[in-house]
């Protein structure tokens, strides 16, 4: 299988003291690596370094054999909070706004795919967690990447609900062949949804 | 009786109580009558004014003088938002000017702006911008960084572009904040605006209503002038709780 990001010897400094150092992890096709660890152990910050939204001091990422230094690479994310969503729009502008330019078609196949086609017109507030979620994951499909972040995405929902989205997660995974780093506290998660598990200590 | 029904209930009963009160007080004739008339006068003159006076006239152009500055107030607002958070010297200034103006009453600048400016519609103009843009400059600055602080790592994730950040999050997302900035704004406006045309007077062709009340005065027509402060209560509270009043919108939360 193809590396799509190789991560190296990353470190991050916070008022010169290391929260992060030498963290290495490579992403292949197809593939889900779950980063798991106890709450506040920087997991979280992990990923926003990978996706951009945090910048690092030492190591460097690489994606798709181009090197990024010092920031890492744009691409779609799935949060933890479901107030991500506009509530001023409906399900289906939510997801249209992040890709301008994807057609009709495939936002029509894209909520078809997330089972939202009956709720496409409705309001983030109309819809359960559940939906929302859903609402999260079609939005960060639309992008149309090969790689998606997932910083939790399922932590605030209950268990019933949680293994619902892991089936279905599995299911888009394979349908849109993506590769996927997915954080989460929970061992169970970790060892359903991912190939592959890495610990931070 | 629901919650919104027994309140205008007991405000309505209030309303009747207090114009009876009136009344009886004003019939009994312990006050001049030059200085506390009948409110059936006052109603009587109220009709005559409007009718025959051009009091609505008045009213419509008080609240337009009112409804410019805002407008106005507005479109500095957002250059100062915008400003403010690309520049953060900017933002520390803006911070600064508005902690210092924001208490200054319009009426306390208006010699130095009469000075500078001349007795002009564009000195009162000047001094209605600066009644109605602190307030709005604040309200809707709020309105930003909490949408700022909400939306941050989504925006930077997804690259969203600067146009589609500021129409689809901002203008969009502040409907809330925008009529709470328009409400406070326009209290604050309406005051400064009849106060300020009772000392200017007739600038240009027309009147409006502060100046009508404080002619009312210099021709003793006491009806007169309790119909004013009648019309200037009254508009005040038909836009703020009517026409600026928060609205439970349900689809910004």
């Amino acid at each position: 299988m193809k590396p799509l990001i190789t991560v190296t010897g990353l470190g991050k400094k916070f008022d010169d003291l290391f929260i992060i150092k030498n963290f290495n992890l490579v992403l292949h096709e197809n593939e889900i690596v779950v980063i798991m660890g106890r709450s506040g152990i920087g997991k979280s910050t992990l990923l926003n370094i990978i996706g951009k939204l945090e910048t690092y001091d030492e190591g460097d990422i690489t994606y798709d054999e181009r090197v990024f230094k010092g920031t890492g690479v744009p691409l779609p994310f799935v949060f933890q909070e479901m107030d991500t969503l506009l509530p001023w729009k409906t399900v289906r502008q939510n997801i249209s706004l992040v890709n301008p330019k994807a057609s009709d078609v495939f936002i029509k196949e894209l909520i078809k795919n997330v089972g939202l086609t009956d709720h496409q017109s409705k309001y983030p507030h109309e819809l359960s967690g559940g939906m929302k979620q859903r609402v999260g994951i079609a939005r960060a499909l639309i992008c149309a990447s090969k790689v998606l972040l997932m910083d939790e995405p399922f932590g605030s929902l209950d268990k019933e609900m949680r293994l619902k989205l892991q089936d279905f997660l599995l299911k888009i995974q394979k349908e849109y062949e993506l590769s996927i780093i997915f954080v989460t506290h929970d061992e169970e998660e970790a060892k359903r949804v991912g190939n592959r598990i890495l610990t931070i200590e | 009786m629901d919650n919104n029904a027994k309140k205008y209930f007991y405000r309505l009963i209030f309303v009747v109580l207090a114009l009876v009160s009136w009344e009886v007080l004003a019939r009994s004739s312990i006050f001049d009558q030059n200085l506390f008339p009948a409110m059936t006068s006052v109603m009587k003159r109220l009709i005559e004014l409007i009718t025959k006076e051009g009091l609505l006239t008045k009213t419509a152009y008080s609240i337009s003088l009112v409804l410019l500055s805002m407008i106005a107030s507005l479109i500095f607002s957002t250059v100062l938002i915008i400003l403010g958070r690309k520049f953060e010297w900017i933002g520390t200034n803006i911070e600064l000017m508005n902690s210092v103006a924001s208490p200054l009453p319009g009426i306390a600048i208006l010699p130095l702006v009469i000075l500078w400016l001349g007795v002009r519609q564009e000195a009162m103009f000047f001094i209605m911008i600066h009644a109605t843009l602190w307030p709005m400059w604040r309200q809707l600055s709020l309105g930003v960084d909490r949408l700022h602080t909400r939306f941050n790592r989504f925006e930077k994730a997804f690259g969203l572009s600067p146009w589609r950040r500021f129409y689809h999050i901002y203008c969009l997302g502040i409907t809330e904040d925008l009529i709470a900035a328009m409400s406070v704004s326009w209290s604050r406006g309406w005051r400064a605006l009849i106060s300020i045309e009772m000392i200017f007077g007739i600038v240009g062709t027309q009147t409006g209503l502060g100046w009508m009340i404080y002619e009312r005065r210099m021709y003793m027509d006491t009806e007169g002038l309790y119909a004013g402060l009648i019309m200037i209560a009254f508009s005040g509270v038909l836009f703020e709780s009517l026409i600026f009043k928060k609205r439970n919108l349900r689809r910004t939360t």
